[in-house]
């Protein structure tokens, strides 16, 4: 029943057999995913698991090395086309871990900055699309002031309002949770659900925070060593079999996601410059 | 041994080629692009002009002011004792407006302007900035690199100018004081030894060292990676090397112009 629901939605993202190695060392395994328009789909993961490497993969920031990458229909591994992939870039917003506000500019132009680049809309309309972009995200107010006059939640939240500026059809968020208070954190998810309701934006979410993945999921997708470990609802998720689905989503200290990542046993290391000095 | 030469010359040419892509690249966006309807952002070069430029000034003029004074003690002696103390005015204005005034206006602005700019873009690179740029179809060179090298390429002569005034001023005073040669004479005299084509060839000089140092200051802020060590790194490299290839630039300009412009 699901399956057929998926079937006649429209996908908006397509990922298949997506690898990605760097400097030998493979990062992503033959990823396959689907993102279907006007969902929320979280990808979940431990740090270093690729869920970032899968982002800039997808906001086409890495090549990747095999595999296909499906934009509303437009292949774009191997698109050497520059003015066809602006074209894309323009129908995506992108919420950064840090922000990633432009330092010298201040808020009102770092939202005012694509419009004006990308359309040849009025500056008084202009002037008015970045205060109701900022009153969405509850800071109009903070127009005039520099990015570093603000807090780290009010510059996501005007990154926020500087991704959505030109109201792309998909918006990226990178950790946007990270490093902020269970307020902030609240408000941030309300967000995410209120934008993607109100406009029907596609939200592919990255994020280790579980508490919020199950506020804003639609579908969560779980990585594990580069590779999809589990997909489904938050229920399914949670009602998952899988060990390291188990571990990762309780928290748990103990379970077979290995705490210590160093390849040699901890005793040989050890012994080894004692057996260096009876050699000596 | 070797594999060690070998990894350090492909790693050498690897530089070079990134670095000809950035150039081509700038040369695209301020020649090419503009007649393509892709304006450059002359209000951001203008910005970046105040910003490297003016508040250079103060700087320059101390130097060279003070480079003037040294110069015609270094060589008050000499003229003293071929009796010819009028001469230093010739001297003085040649070498600071022909070498001298480019050449440290560039030392220090590779230094004021070229770190300073290394650094902004470096941090930008680690902040994610350069990132967002670019994912919002915002080409970073555009949109950064062309108004600060124009800026640099744009301010550099003019400071070089107010720099060579600085330096004939600092060995117009010290003539009077060591030489007793009177202002009138000195400033007679230095108009009299600069010429046109030496002005000419300062101007288009030290425009090219405008190029070298904020083209050089770019790539190496591109090229930062992992945090705050390596916005210092690369820093360090930016000013380093734009030291060392407007010294080498300054060489050929010179050689060029004792074969071509030199009238003995």
């Amino acid at each position: 029943m699901e399956e057929e629901k998926d079937k006649k939605r429209e996908i908006a993202i397509s990922v298949r057999n997506l690898s990605k190695i760097f400097n030998g060392r493979t990062v992503l395994k033959n990823i396959n995913l689907d993102v279907y328009k006007g969902e929320r789909l979280i990808i979940i993961g431990g740090s270093g698991c690729g869920k970032s490497t899968l982002l800039r993969c997808l906001i086409n920031v890495h090549q990747p090395d095999s595999g296909s990458l499906k934009f509303f229909g437009t292949e774009l591994v191997g698109l050497k086309d520059e003015k066809k992939m602006d074209e894309i870039r323009k129908r995506f917003g992108i919420l950064f871990q840090n922000g990633a506000l432009y330092n010298s500019l201040t808020v009102g132009e770092n939202v005012a900055l694509l419009i004006r680049e990308h359309t040849n809309i009025a500056e008084s309309v202009i002037d008015i699309m970045v205060k109701v972009k900022l009153e969405l995200v509850g800071l109009r107010d903070f127009g005039n002031l520099m990015p570093s006059q603000i807090s780290g939640g009010m510059q996501k939240r005007v990154a926020l309002a500087r991704a959505i500026a030109l109201d792309p059809e998909v918006l990226f968020y990178d950790e946007p949770t990270s490093g902020l208070d269970p307020i902030m954190t609240a408000v941030i998810d309300e967000l995410i659900v209120e934008l993607n309701q109100k406009m029907n934006m596609t939200s592919v979410v990255i994020t280790h925070d579980m508490a919020s993945a199950y506020r804003t999921a639609h579908r969560i997708v779980m990585l594990y060593k580069g590779e999809v470990i589990a997909q489904g609802t938050p229920e399914e998720v949670k009602n998952s079999k899988d060990k390291f689905v188990q571990q990762f989503i309780q928290g748990l200290a103990d379970g077979p996601i290995p705490l210590r990542v160093s390849s040699k046993d901890f005793y040989e290391d050890l012994l080894e410059g004692v057996r260096k000095d009876e050699i000596r | 041994m070797i594999r060690t030469l070998g990894k350090t010359t492909i790693g050498f040419l690897k530089e070079v080629s990134n670095f000809f892509f950035l150039v081509r690249d700038i040369l695209y966006w301020t020649i090419i692009a503009p007649f393509k309807g892709k304006r450059i952002r002359v209000e951001s070069a203008a910005f970046q002009i105040i910003r490297v430029g003016i508040r250079a000034i103060p700087i320059i003029c101390l130097v060279l002011f003070l480079v003037g004074m040294i110069l015609v003690v270094a060589m008050s002696p000499l003229l003293v004792r071929f009796g010819v103390p009028s001469l230093i005015a010739n001297i003085i204005a040649v070498s600071i407006t022909r070498e001298i005034g480019a050449l440290l206006t560039a030392l220090v602005m590779s230094g004021f302007a070229g770190a300073s700019i290394a650094a902004e873009i470096g941090t930008m690179n680690v902040s994610e900035e350069l990132m967002a740029l670019e994912t919002s179809a915002l080409n970073p060179v555009a949109f950064l690199i062309v108004p600060r090298v124009l800026a640099t390429a744009i301010a550099l002569p003019c400071l070089v100018i107010i720099s060579d005034i600085a330096g004939i001023t600092g060995g117009m005073l010290t003539s009077k004081l060591l030489l007793g040669v009177s202002p009138s004479l000195y400033m007679q005299l230095t108009f009299e030894a600069i010429e046109i084509r030496i002005l000419m060839y300062t101007v288009v000089k030290s425009f090219t060292f405008g190029m070298i140092i904020a083209s050089l200051a770019c790539y190496y802020g591109f090229k930062v990676r992992g945090g705050a060590e390596g916005v210092g790194k690369e820093t360090t490299n930016s000013v380093v090397f734009s030291m060392i290839f407007i010294i080498l630039a300054n060489l050929v300009f010179s050689l060029f112009y004792n074969m071509y412009l030199e009238i003995y």
